[in-house]
């Protein structure tokens, strides 16, 4: 039977997609505003200069795993940190990924309540997407995986659709002049982007689940390719259809952009369907946080099963993300100013210390 | 540190839940029947002892017969069987007459004992399928199977002989699963005639049939069919370890089965594929995997069981391939439109109304108009009145089921909607929905698919489309986690197998498909010789190899 091939858990495209998953979602629909805002016609390359920042992080990640394969982050921070100081830094990490979900589940109903059903509660939409989340969860990584798997064929493919259907009001003057504003804008776009492309820190957790080194390698390099390529296209998208001006203003450019296209003067205004495929995605990214946060917390309690956790996390996210925010300004406000600095912290400079005094202490690890 | 919680890379065939206890100590298939046991029971020298005994424990009952006679006029006997199970004739004419004129040389040979029984029987019995019993149990299975058992004054040992032949429907046409190019046999109640037709599909001493015992007081034939060199190692010994675990008092469909041996009990999707026809079933063990065959049903179980399996037919594979790939696309179409259209239309209509051109919307706004209820309820009720014609369609005799098409599309369809009761696009809505459902080739997948369309329509009364996906979600979170045993239920899509798509959405030509599906046929993978891609004669030999990548 199928023994050997289940073994390995998840294969090396399955760690990619969960990484495009984990960026991507939220970040299509908020970041290209925020980066347009800044970097105007040029918010194309402050992207690319994100992923070439994020190359570093890509990298220390993959020696983390290289070094202590088959270990999630948590197990990797008490081998080499000891017990306690170990703990600790699970504990940390556990909050932060609480956080930054209930960050992604209050951008996810923003978006909702915004741009589709604006007289529907928040609550509503956050809380049954945290249920079903909880369910996924609950069932572990592999079925997150495949059904992600399962959803982004039809991600991809409504994107492109909306994108060439979308060709006949591009005007590619609107990528010109390039460095209009000069270099400062464009690094200050990339600094925002960063904020989110940081978020591959879900394959320190993910990777001990691949197959071999050779499976993290490759999630990586696929995983941050699909990031830069979907997000460039977002980003594009927008600014060549409405202008870097008009673009920077709209809340959800991308998501304008099914707004404007219509099929044959039949179908028109498809966003609903974009949103409703949309959701499928934020639904992978949310789920994934809250199975890494449970793992988390279990790995940091010593028990055996992290699944009783993953109720009684989501419902710290949901009123987490009811309680962070007073509105949307709130929460573009946020990703603007602070995450950015704060994912540098908690998404950087920590691993790279665990690197640091993996090194210093010598500590290594061998497949268990 | 242990590391727990990395899930155990769920073992492919993952055990059932359920007691671990160790039940039948007696060991083996062999000691199950017959139910009650039959323990204070032997077989004696003493003729008249062992009728009285069988006797006892058949309690008299009417139809089975014994008879004493004499063999050569001088050795005693007796027969007994089951009338209508055992063949009357052949006991009559063939059997008896022989024994009583066997000559009495031979027949004083029985009376003394000179030589072992099976020795005297081979010179005497003209029959070719016999078996020598010495357990009273074993005598009462064999006449409770429709044997004729020979017992013998002055000896411990019986004769059971193969007279088994009762009336049965004959091979006919299956009726769920019809073709238009392609066999017409279906499988019938008898087993029996059953194993034969795959055998005559796949004549080599590679195609198995494993017998076991299932149903206390049914005791039940079921067989298990595969081709040796191709099932994958462990699936044979986790079917044989599900079905161990049976222990009821009677089967009496393969659904009894199946209910048994689901990885999920729970789920509302089939996870085990049956059918009627010996061509699927040949095909099915060619690709690696299981049928179950029971008796008294002519459906067949197939296992592993994969979700795409139930969006195919076997003519899929009988027309030509660019009409079976049309076919599986617009079944696939079929299926969305069947679970999720009246969700969509109340949706649009309740929630969505931009999406649609103002010209429709005005006139879907004007026929709404002075309805009584919201669209979700009205779709509901209508979909409640479809479910209920179809059940009375269903049940009732063919003479009156013209009287139902009357009522339901007289009065419910015209009636209801001149009376302002339902809106004519709602009523075109449920019907297309209804005839996509009995447009799936799957009846047991059609179920589910109605089902969770009521769930559907009230997600998208509540919330609308992202009431929908939400279900929608559900639905695939729950399918990822289905397993038919070991196999992931939504394979190869999700996990992907890039070489299984060639017999998913679409059907590739038959030279081209040479592997068998990546998650069964691990032990052969190669179904057929490299580059059969028909060549015209004159043409570029060269060429010929590089097509079938």
């Amino acid at each position: 039977m199928s023994r050997s091939r289940e073994e390995g858990f998840i294969g090396p495209w399955q760690g990619a997609i969960l990484l495009w998953f984990s960026e991507l979602p939220t970040a299509l629909l908020f970041l290209p505003a925020l980066i347009v805002s800044r970097a105007q016609q040029d918010a194309w390359m402050s992207v690319v200069l994100a992923i070439v920042f994020t190359l570093p992080l890509a990298l220390l990640l993959g020696w983390l795993l290289y070094r202590f394969p088959g270990r999630t982050l948590f197990q990797v921070a008490e081998t080499v940190l000891g017990k306690i100081l170990g703990k600790a830094m699970t504990l940390f990490y556990v909050l932060a990924f609480v956080q930054w979900n209930a960050i992604v589940l209050r951008e996810f109903g923003e978006f909702l309540v915004a741009a589709v059903m604006p007289e529907t509660p928040l609550i509503v939409f956050t809380v049954t997407l945290m249920v079903l989340a909880v369910y996924a969860a609950r069932n572990g990584l592999e079925v997150i995986a495949r059904s992600a798997q399962f959803i982004l064929p039809l991600m991809v493919s409504f994107f492109l659709i909306v994108l060439v259907l979308a060709t006949p009001k591009m005007s590619l003057r609107n990528l010109f002049p390039l460095l209009e504003g000069g270099l400062g804008p464009l690094l200050l776009g990339a600094f925002i982007t960063l904020g989110s492309t940081g978020e591959i820190i879900v394959i320190s957790v993910v990777g001990a689940f691949l197959q071999q080194p050779e499976g993290v390698k490759r999630s990586l390099i696929l995983g941050l390719a699909g990031i830069l390529f979907f997000l460039v296209l977002g980003v594009m998208g927008g600014v060549l259809v409405f202008g870097a001006c008009e673009a920077g203003r709209l809340t959800f450019p991308a998501f304008s952009l099914a707004r404007v296209i219509s099929i044959g003067n039949f179908l028109e205004r498809i966003e609903v369907l974009f949103m409703a495929i949309w959701v499928g995605g934020i639904f992978i990214k949310v789920t994934l946080n809250l199975y890494i946060a449970a793992l988390g917390l279990a790995t940091a309690a010593d028990l055996r099963e992290y699944r009783p956790l993953c109720a009684p996390l989501a419902a710290l996210v949901v009123v987490l993300s009811v309680w962070l925010f007073d509105n949307l300004t709130g929460v573009l406000f946020y990703l603007e100013q602070v995450l950015p600095v704060w994912a540098l912290l908690w998404q950087w400079t920590v691993p790279a210390a665990l690197a640091l005094t993996a090194v210093i202490r010598k500590v290594e690890g061998s497949r268990t | 540190m242990p590391r727990p919680f990395r899930r155990p890379l769920r073992a492919a065939l993952r055990p059932l839940k359920g007691r671990a206890t160790q039940k039948d100590t007696s060991g083996g298939q062999g000691q199950k029947y017959p139910y009650p046991p039959l323990e204070h029971y032997v077989l004696t020298p003493d003729l008249k002892l062992n009728l009285q005994q069988l006797e006892e424990i058949f309690h008299r009952s009417g139809d089975v017969v014994k008879r004493d006679f004499c063999i050569g006029g001088r050795a005693r006997a007796a027969i007994v069987y089951i009338d209508g199970l055992a063949d009357k004739t052949l006991i009559e004419d063939t059997l008896l007459r022989t024994l009583q004129h066997v000559p009495s040389e031979l027949a004083q040979a029985l009376v003394d004992r000179s030589a072992p029984l099976d020795r005297l029987l081979e010179i005497i019995v003209p029959m070719a399928d016999v078996d020598f019993v010495e357990k009273m149990a074993d005598v009462v299975n064999h006449v409770l199977n429709g044997d004729a058992v020979l017992l013998f004054e002055g000896y411990r040992q019986a004769m059971a002989t193969s007279t088994r032949s009762w009336e049965q429907r004959s091979i006919s046409e299956p009726l769920t699963e019809g073709v238009v190019r392609g066999p017409r046999e279906g499988f019938v109640e008898n087993l029996r005639t059953n194993t034969a037709l795959i055998r005559r599909r796949l004549k080599t001493p590679d195609l198995v049939v494993d017998n076991l015992l299932v149903g206390r007081y049914s005791q039940t034939n079921v067989s298990l069919v595969y081709l040796k060199s191709l099932v994958g190692p462990g699936l044979l010994e986790e079917i044989r370890r599900r079905l161990d675990r049976i222990d009821v008092d009677g089967i009496l469909e393969s659904a009894y089965i199946e209910e048994f041996i689901e990885d999920n009990p729970f789920s509302p999707f089939p996870q085990i594929d049956h059918t009627e026809r010996p061509d699927k079933v040949a095909a099915a063990l060619l690709e690696g995997r299981v049928a179950l065959l029971i008796d008294n049903t002519p459906f067949v179980l197939l296992v592993p069981t994969l979700f795409v399996q139930f969006l195919q037919a076997s003519e899929d594979y009988y027309e030509r391939y660019w009409l079976a790939s049309f076919l599986r696309v617009l079944r696939f179409v079929i299926l969305n439109i069947a679970l999720l259209l009246p969700s969509a239309y109340v949706a649009v209509s309740t929630y969505h109304q931009e999406m649609l051109p103002t010209n429709l919307v005005v006139r879907l706004a004007a026929q709404r108009e002075g309805i009584p209820f919201p669209a979700v309820v009205e779709a509901l009720l209508l979909e409640l009145v479809f479910e209920i014609l179809r059940e009375a369609g269903v049940r009732l005799p063919r003479v009156v089921g013209q009287a139902v098409s009357i009522v339901g599309a007289l009065v419910i369809g015209e009636a209801a909607v001149s009376a302002g009761l339902f809106s004519p696009a709602m009523v075109i809505v449920v019907a297309l929905t209804g005839i996509s459902s009995f447009a799936l080739p799957k009846f047991s997948m059609a179920i589910t698919i109605r089902l969770l369309r009521f769930i559907m329509l009230i997600l998208a009364g509540v919330l609308g489309f992202y009431g929908i996906m939400l279900g929608l979600l559900a639905v695939l979170v729950h399918l990822n986690t289905l397993r038919s045993f070991g196999v992931p239920y939504l394979a190869p899509v999700a996990p992907y197998h890039r070489r299984d798509y060639k017999d998913v959405f679409v059907r590739a030509p038959r030279w081209d498909q040479e592997l068998r599906p990546t998650q069964l046929g691990h032990r052969d993978p190669r179904r057929q010789a490299e580059g059969l891609q028909p060549v015209p004669p004159g043409a570029d030999k060269g060429e010929k190899s590089g097509g079938g990548r």
